[in-house]
């Protein structure tokens, strides 16, 4: 079954999700296919579907939204052969009902959407992995597993139109809180000009009005590459670290008092994020904010997440080996006495003092999943 | 018993050039990266004792942040400045992940070669350009190096509309490759907000702070105003779905000046969620007339494509939104949609 959480329906609201992962393109080599006569050259990706299986387990045993819990969780992936899907969720695949095809795909955003419709106060969660392509800046399809396929009517009978389904999806009979997920390129390839009208594409039908709140971010920008390496795409990456806490802030008066990630702080990290990895191997890739962008909590956490911290010397063989600490107004958290220093400490802002000649203090966020500093000691 | 924190007090400034948009508010986080306060650069803020971040969008749109320590009973001064350079995103709508460096430059030199509803004049980097105070459509400039030949759609307003309104084609400084636009679109200094809308769009921190699109929409209730700026903030609030809490304006901008079809577009995009099919279908027919004129900007461009696929009456004409598609395909078939102003390549 695609939806792997097969729990029984319960009472109240509830999240529902939907991710799409494809890697494979079987028919990118098929010389019969549209995809090689017209010399739309994709290969199959190497991570698209790991990143969408990472997303899924993410969903799986960490989400926490105590108005609306995990209610139903539809996978469908297409790896590429020898692709490492995440362990927690690869058991719950099946083999033929799990895959990406256009097909399978058009039968699950059916019983997704009647899901969704179930309550107004569900929460309405998609994430989108594969290929992508745009005919305008508005426009974002992600190629589904049997793209290209002879046998299909028409060329982009295997593509959604995520940008028209999320459409779909913003109208006042859906639930009004929504977030929308699309990691795939934003190039337009000439061939597509003729296809400017998007025929055959999986789009569902687009009534007018909006909800409350339904952001799509895109992971990309108009004619840009996403990129991805072995450990998945550069989007997700640094999306799951965001909702790991790397986008997290404390609780807020009078509204919430939970440690929690708001789609804005996620916004500027995930950009930062994938601006930062993608310049950093000589690439441009930066993420674009569309929909209906309000704010909105995307996840709690019951206390502050942890964060692993590495402080070391420089240089690292002083004399004598000095203590430090790190504090909060005087309430020390962590004092270290030997070098490198590794602890966990509670996400925060905090003041990193060593006992050096002369003393060397430093004011820091700390930050999920990690932080490391160097600091330089002695005269 | 616990005791309480003494406070103290933060005074926030902008480095730089003063401004009253973009720098102009900043926001305070606890050490727990809470907000505790959001506010105008100078005022005065009394703390609790504590560590506190303090941030705030440049004027050119980049974020900046900086670390505070508020002592009890003194009062700390921040001034927030741009470090970095500003940056823009490369004009080059062709993905580098498969490309081998690019060749050295060639030496064709650009030219302005005809277009309608301008005056120009040399600057050092390039052209600056006034509308004719007359306008009847868009203004477009052609620009040609060797064999490539661009159209662009210029932001530029009549001196009618009461404020300022050139802008300039500056040449990136190298020139790239002949096949790739050899110029970037830039204003005049006093037109600093829709500068700033550019500048917010290039870093991407426009979602999260939408008052300087608010103030460039609020400008057209009055009868003086930047409509491009308005229009570009428009397109931008509608991308964001925010449009519809803020429609009021729109149609003066619509009806205020004609010549800018972005204005009729979003006009459009508003009388598609009319409940009354009698609106929406007003709003269909507005949309198909302005599909056979040119828009000033890309996005533009795709907003009146994506209604004219997307419309959501069945009874609608399909043949007249073909009709509608097929002149706007011509336009998107040679668009670059990586620029803000709309840039076509002649083919």
């Amino acid at each position: 079954m695609p939806d792997i959480l097969q729990r029984a329906a319960r009472p109240g609201p509830g999240t529902h999700a939907l991710v799409i992962g494809v890697s494979d393109y079987p028919f990118a080599v098929d010389p019969a296919s549209w995809l090689v006569q017209d010399g739309l050259a994709i290969g199959s990706l190497s991570s698209a579907a790991k990143s969408a299986s990472d997303v899924a387990a993410w969903l799986l045993a960490e989400y926490n939204n105590p108005d609306a819990p995990l209610a139903s969780l539809r996978v469908l992936l297409s790896p590429v052969r020898g692709e490492r899907i995440n362990k927690l969720v690869k058991p719950l695949l099946d083999p033929v009902a799990s895959r990406a095809t256009s097909e399978i795909v058009e039968k699950e955003i059916t019983a997704f959407q009647a899901d969704c419709k179930s309550d107004l106060g569900n929460m309405v969660f998609v994430y989108v992995a594969g290929h992508g392509v745009q005919t305008t800046t508005r426009s974002c399809v992600v190629l589904l597993n049997d793209i290209g396929d002879p046998a299909l009517p028409n060329r982009l009978r295997a593509g959604l139109d995520v940008a028209g389904f999320h459409a779909a999806m913003n109208s006042p009979t859906n639930p009004a809180k929504q977030i929308w997920f699309s990691d795939a390129c934003r190039q337009a390839p000439a061939v597509l000009n003729a296809f400017v009208a998007l025929p055959g594409a999986i789009c569902p039908d687009i009534p007018p009005g909006h909800v409350d709140t339904s952001p799509l971010i895109l992971s990309a920008s108009t004619g840009e590459s996403a990129y991805a390496r072995a450990r998945g795409t550069l989007f997700s990456e640094a999306l799951l670290a965001g909702l790991r806490g790397a986008a997290v802030r404390g609780p807020d008066d009078n509204s919430i008092a939970d440690w929690h990630v708001r789609l804005f702080d996620l916004i500027s990290w995930v950009d930062a994020r994938v601006k930062a990895v993608s310049k950093a191997n000589s690439a441009d890739q930066s993420i674009d904010p569309t929909g209906r962008v309000l704010d909105l909590v995307l996840q709690r956490f019951a206390q502050p997440p942890d964060v692993r911290v590495t402080l070391k010397l420089s240089p690292s063989d002083v004399v004598p080996v000095p203590v430090a600490v790190i504090d909060r107004e005087t309430k020390v958290v962590a004092k270290f006495t030997s070098w490198p220093a590794k602890g966990v400490v509670p996400a925060g802002k905090y003041r990193i003092t060593v006992k050096s000649k002369p003393r060397n203090v430093r004011d820091v966020d700390i930050k999920p999943p990690a932080f490391a500093l160097s600091i330089k000691v002695g005269s | 018993m616990t005791r309480e924190r003494t406070s103290g007090s933060l005074v926030v400034s902008a480095a730089g050039e003063p401004t009253s948009r973009g720098g102009s508010s900043f926001t305070v986080r606890n050490d727990q990266f809470s907000e505790v306060y959001q506010g105008d650069m100078g005022t005065e803020v009394s703390l609790p004792a504590g560590l506190y971040s303090v941030e705030t969008v440049a004027p050119s749109g980049a974020q900046l942040s900086k670390l505070v320590r508020v002592e009890p009973g003194k009062t700390v001064e921040v001034a927030l400045d741009e470090r970095e350079p500003r940056t823009r995103k490369s004009r080059s709508s062709r993905s580098r992940s498969d490309e081998l460096p690019a060749p050295p430059p060639a030496d064709a030199p650009v030219s302005v070669d005809g277009g309608s509803g301008w005056v120009s004049a040399a600057t050092p980097t390039g052209w600056s350009f006034t509308a004719d105070d007359r306008l009847v459509e868009v203004p477009v400039v052609r620009i040609v190096r060797g064999s490539s030949a661009w159209e662009i759609s210029l932001p530029i307003n009549p001196p009618s509309a009461g404020s300022a309104g050139d802008c300039t084609l500056d040449l990136l400084d190298p020139l790239p490759d002949e096949s790739v636009l050899p110029v970037t679109v830039g204003f005049a200094p006093e037109r600093g907000l829709v500068g700033l809308i550019d500048g917010l769009l290039t870093h991407n921190t426009i979602s999260s702070d939408t008052r300087i699109l608010d103030e460039a929409t609020d400008l057209l209730r009055g009868k003086e105003g930047d409509p491009t700026a308005a229009a570009l903030g428009g397109l931008t609030l509608h991308r964001l779905g925010l449009l519809y809490e803020r429609a009021s304006w729109v149609e003066n901008l619509a009806e205020g000046y004609p010549w800018l079809v972005d204005g009729r577009i979003l006009l459009a995009a508003l009388m598609r969620e009319d409940p009354d099919i009698r609106g929406r279908m007003q709003g269909l027919r507005l949309l198909l007339d302005a599909a056979h004129e040119r828009p000033l900007y890309a996005d533009g461009l795709s907003l009146a494509l994506e209604l004219l696929r997307r419309w959501p009456d069945e009874d609608a004409p399909d043949e007249s939104r073909a009709t509608g598609i097929e002149a706007l395909g011509t336009l998107a078939a040679y668009a670059d949609w990586s620029s803000v102003s709309l840039v076509t390549r002649v083919p």
